[in-house]
């Protein structure tokens, strides 16, 4: 028995008040409750709500009966049944921890397609000269330039994403990368606090610190187009079912 | 039979071997196949199933494709070529411990 637009938008509401909120993931579970409980009201004679229920323990979630005390203490009044969601957070978990393993990949990945495109290495000889001169001539300057050309690349990548604001708390990979990127921010604008340590920085010290930023470059750049990938997956995705 | 703890170790074979014959599947496809061939028998939790399909994917072992069906998506998992490779060690794997559990059990018994 198919079930009606109005059941499902009750699975999908279920699911994310039980806790299923990132899109990414709940996607895959309405599509198992939806066919799970069409399965069950067609070769069985339960209830859309106790159908509900049975796919809900097959999670792995424990269902408790909840009763509430009468003000007077003198009656035990049911108040309805309620899932620990177990279920639902162990998948979500799970999930989240792989991601963060392929997510390591993907970079490792990017990083290597990055070098294979001309465009980059134009893109990365341009960022190695500016950080290269400019710290040879004047160390304040240095940071300065670093910090507002990476500030620049990363709020363009942002600004893509930014017309959709729900992208990084709907998607839990989008999250992910956004937190990612979030780092690469904090330390880009940590470039600026570095005008004033820098003085009391040796030539020695000073080298290895431009280095570093030349040979993380590559890093950050791939952490961004990643996030763009991300996004151009979600938006595709979300343009598919509103279709 | 019902869920016992003894399969829960051959999770991920099970998953490869059923990509293995059927090609592209889904989710729910995956548990109603294991119930249909084991008539009832084995029942994978739905708990167990995604996590598992989760990792295998991680891993590289699958890949997913993406397909609109009656206006909602639906996730198909396939094997990779890695994971059709590791398809093959993990069934000799398990024929091996099948093979073993026997001598140990019932050493008359033979499945050949």
């Amino acid at each position: 028995m198919k079930l009606t637009t109005a059941q499902i938008q009750t699975i999908d509401e279920y699911l994310q008040r039980s806790g299923v909120t990132y899109w990414d993931v709940r996607v895959e579970l309405l599509d198992h409750f939806i066919e799970a409980v069409e399965a069950k009201l067609t070769t069985t004679t339960l209830s859309f709500d106790e159908a509900l229920m049975e796919v809900t323990i097959a999670f792995g979630n424990d269902i408790q009966e909840r009763h509430l005390i009468n003000s007077d203490r003198t009656e035990v009044i049911f108040s309805g049944i309620f899932s620990n969601n177990k279920g639902f957070k162990e998948v979500e978990e799970e999930k989240r921890k792989q991601n963060r393993k392929q997510y390591l990949k993907l970079l490792v990945k990017q990083v290597k397609e990055n070098f294979t495109r001309l465009q980059f290495y134009a893109d990365y000889i341009c960022f190695a000269l500016m950080v290269y001169i400019t710290f040879q001539y004047y160390t304040k300057l240095g940071f300065v330039a670093v910090g507002i050309w990476l500030t620049v690349d990363i709020f363009r990548t942002l600004m893509v994403v930014g017309k959709y604001q729900k992208f990084t708390r709907d998607s839990l990979r989008g999250e992910m990368s956004s937190k990612v990127i979030s780092v690469f921010l904090g330390i880009t604008i940590n470039m600026f606090g570095f005008i004033f340590a820098a003085r009391g920085l040796e030539a020695k010290q000073l080298f290895w610190v431009m280095l570093s930023i030349i040979l993380f470059y590559p890093v950050i750049k791939a952490s961004l187009s990643i996030h763009k990938k991300i996004f151009n997956e979600y938006k595709k995705y979300k343009e598919i079912v509103s279709v | 039979m019902g869920n016992s703890k003894l399969y829960k170790g051959s999770l991920h074979t099970i998953i490869l071997k059923l990509l293995e014959e059927n090609g592209k599947m889904y989710g729910y496809e995956i548990t109603q196949k294991v119930k249909e061939i084991t008539n009832g028998e084995l029942n994978i939790t739905e708990g167990a199933l995604y996590p598992a399909l989760h990792k295998l994917e991680a891993e590289d072992l699958l890949d997913v494709e993406v397909a609109k069906v009656d206006n909602r998506l639906r996730k198909y998992y396939k094997l990779t070529e890695k994971g059709s490779k590791e398809t093959v060690n993990k069934l000799k794997e398990l024929e091996n411990y099948i093979r073993n559990m026997q001598v140990l059990v019932n050493p008359n018994w033979s499945i050949e």
